[in-house]
């Protein structure tokens, strides 16, 4: 129930992200954080049809993202950070769907250590 | 007896002691599941060789200055009495309830010592002689500007209260290796609990089972509250009480041979009984010589009580207790901890004294019996202090960039990372509390990655989705 509300939360976010303005936020963030932590909860717990779906969220998102700061000049290291990140979700996302759950941790691990980097250059305070 | 009278016989003849005991253990009765009360104390493995058996967690509550201990900022000196350049403040929100004062100098003299040329200042004459066995980790950074909020993401690594202190999780992943000892213990020092962030809120087990949260010793020869066997009642008659019931429970335990809480509450009734010799044995001090007493400033109002506090702590590794967190406080009243908003000289001079003696003499005493190799000191706080001034004379909350130190435990000397050229944000060798708490486990012998609890459907970790092992500082 919790990973389906999680998941109409992001359809939602994503949703109105298509007839929005896609605006990098604090409830993107959120949004994003929280599904990275189930991501890595379902790869631990070698759940690979939620955590496909988390993988493919992320995907999406930071492929958004990196749109979203491709219009902006001024803010061309973000985009490295977003394609990164969607790398490296995609990589989860390969492992996931080849049952690596190994392999997928270790990119999940690598994921949550880019947004960290990301949040080095763009500070949340 | 029926089920129900044995309960009530239990309620209200001979639980009241074992409830008393399990009291100071922390273990709640009858709140805990079945499979989290099975011995849940019982050694673990670890993932892999582990390079150091316990921690002592040297927590300076209040949060020092370390550019007034450590971090030696000739820039900031050059540059004193000026306001905060706006280039090194890009990106920071600074201003907090006591505003952004002028940069603020150092009034310390400071020197290299040793071997490895760290930078100590005349706060720490004593210290500065053991810099060889320390790893300085300048480029320290975490979240929050408040004292709670940044202590929670210390030691639980959440930033409101309800995850598992670190030494919750060790414990969890290790047991215990003493069957007579609380594996995770807590040493509170000083006065009072200003500054904030030094509440049971930091050692509690948060979502795991409620045997691992740390057991504060109190200071005196009973350590643990409630442990002494009650006036009046002689030890036969406690035998006596707690064979009995261990003769109902394992009478009990025949028709219920899944109850794994019932022989874990009978475990617990044992591990209290033990405790009464074992804890108050483990914190006497009159076995010590008085060399060694003098080595921890014992005897001097100023260094008596933490030195006491890590004499114990020495103690209590030496008995393979896993993880021993002191807590430092003021040794008096004329200072509240090291959160020093204003007077940091005075402060500072109060609080240095009265733990750089000890800290010395604890890691001299572990170096000398041969402990330091497998006994990992680790001195850190909730956060630094800002190298511009509040106050006048004081220095506000830094997050951004302080120093924290390892000592023995496997770890290699020396100096990793570094702030800014005035101190106030880490540019070098970032080590955010998670890669910390990270290390240390690592240095335990555990993945920080392979250590999970399921909790609320997801499996949780020690260092949430965070942490890297801060490689360059392991030997």
């Amino acid at each position: 129930m919790r990973r389906l509300l999680i998941v109409v939360a992001q359809c939602a976010l994503l949703g109105s992200a298509l007839c929005a303005t896609f605006d990098v936020d604090g409830d993107l963030m959120r949004g994003i954080d929280d599904t990275a932590k189930s991501l890595d909860s379902d790869v631990a717990q070698k759940d690979g049809k939620a955590a496909a779906a988390d993988a493919r969220a992320l995907v999406d998102t930071f492929g958004r993202i990196e749109s979203h700061y491709g219009e902006k000049p001024e803010t061309a290291d973000a985009v490295g950070f977003a394609h990164r990140t969607k790398e490296l979700a995609a990589q989860a996302l390969k492992a996931i769907e080849a049952s690596d759950f190994d392999a997928a941790g270790d990119a999940v691990a690598r994921l949550t250590r880019s947004c960290r980097n990301c949040h080095e250059v763009y500070k949340k305070d | 007896m029926s089920h129900s009278s044995r309960r009530d016989f239990l309620g209200h003849a001979g639980l009241g002691l074992g409830a008393a005991a399990l009291g100071g253990l922390g273990l709640p009765l009858g709140v805990a599941s079945a499979a989290e009360l099975d011995d849940p104390q019982a050694p673990k493995q670890p993932h892999f060789p582990a390079k150091a058996r316990s921690v002592i967690w040297l927590h300076m509550a209040g949060a020092p200055s370390t550019l007034d201990l450590f971090d030696y900022k000739p820039e900031l000196i050059k540059l004193a009495g000026q306001p905060l350049p706006d280039s090194f403040a890009k990106g920071l929100k600074t201003a907090t309830d006591g505003g952004v004062g002028n940069l603020l100098a150092t009034k310390r003299t400071w020197k290299q010592h040793g071997e490895t040329g760290a930078w100590v200042s005349d706060y720490l004459p004593n210290l500065a002689r053991q810099v060889d066995d320390i790893a300085f980790l300048k480029g320290c950074k975490t979240e929050g500007a408040t004292h709670v909020i940044s202590s929670l993401k210390l030691h639980t690594a959440g930033l409101v209260p309800g995850r598992p202190a670190l030494g919750s999780w060790v414990q969890y992943a290790l047991g215990s290796a003493n069957p007579d000892l609380p594996a995770f213990v807590v040493l509170p020092t000083g006065t009072g609990a200003a500054g904030g962030g030094r509440g049971a809120v930091i050692w509690s087990s948060g979502f795991l089972p409620a045997a691992y949260q740390g057991t504060a010793f109190r200071k005196g020869d009973s350590p643990i509250l409630h442990l002494a066997r009650p006036e009046g009642v002689i030890d036969t008659e406690q035998r006596n009480t707690l064979d009995l019931i261990a003769a109902l429970n394992e009478h009990g335990a025949i028709a219920r041979s899944a109850d794994t809480e019932l022989s874990a509450r009978s475990k617990s009734y044992e591990l209290a009984y033990r405790m009464q010799k074992s804890a108050p044995e483990a914190v006497d001090l009159t076995k010590e010589t008085a060399a060694t007493r003098e080595l921890y400033g014992i005897g001097t109002k100023e260094t008596d009580e933490y030195g006491t506090a890590l004499l114990r702590a020495r103690r209590l590794v030496e008995r393979n207790v896993r993880f021993i967190h002191v807590i430092s406080g003021a040794p008096d009243n004329s200072v509240d901890s090291w959160d020093a908003h204003n007077n940091l000289e005075k402060n500072h001079a109060v609080m240095s004294r009265s733990v750089d003696k000890p800290i010395a003499g604890l890691l001299a005493d572990l170096k000398a019996r041969g402990l330091l190799d497998s006994t990992l000191v680790v001195w850190t706080s909730e956060f630094g202090r800002t190298p511009y001034g509040q106050s006048g004379n004081g220095r506000d909350h830094n997050p951004w960039g302080y120093t924290s130190w390892l000592a023995g435990g496997g770890i290699k000397p020396g100096s990793y990372g570094s702030t800014d050229e005035i101190g106030l944000r880490a540019q070098a060798g970032i080590v955010d509390t998670y890669d910390l708490q990270a290390t240390i486990l690592h240095q335990l012998g555990l993945d920080n990655r392979k250590v999970t609890f399921q909790y609320q459907g997801r499996q949780e970790r020690p260092t949430t989705v965070f942490g890297d092992v801060i490689k360059e500082i392991v030997a």
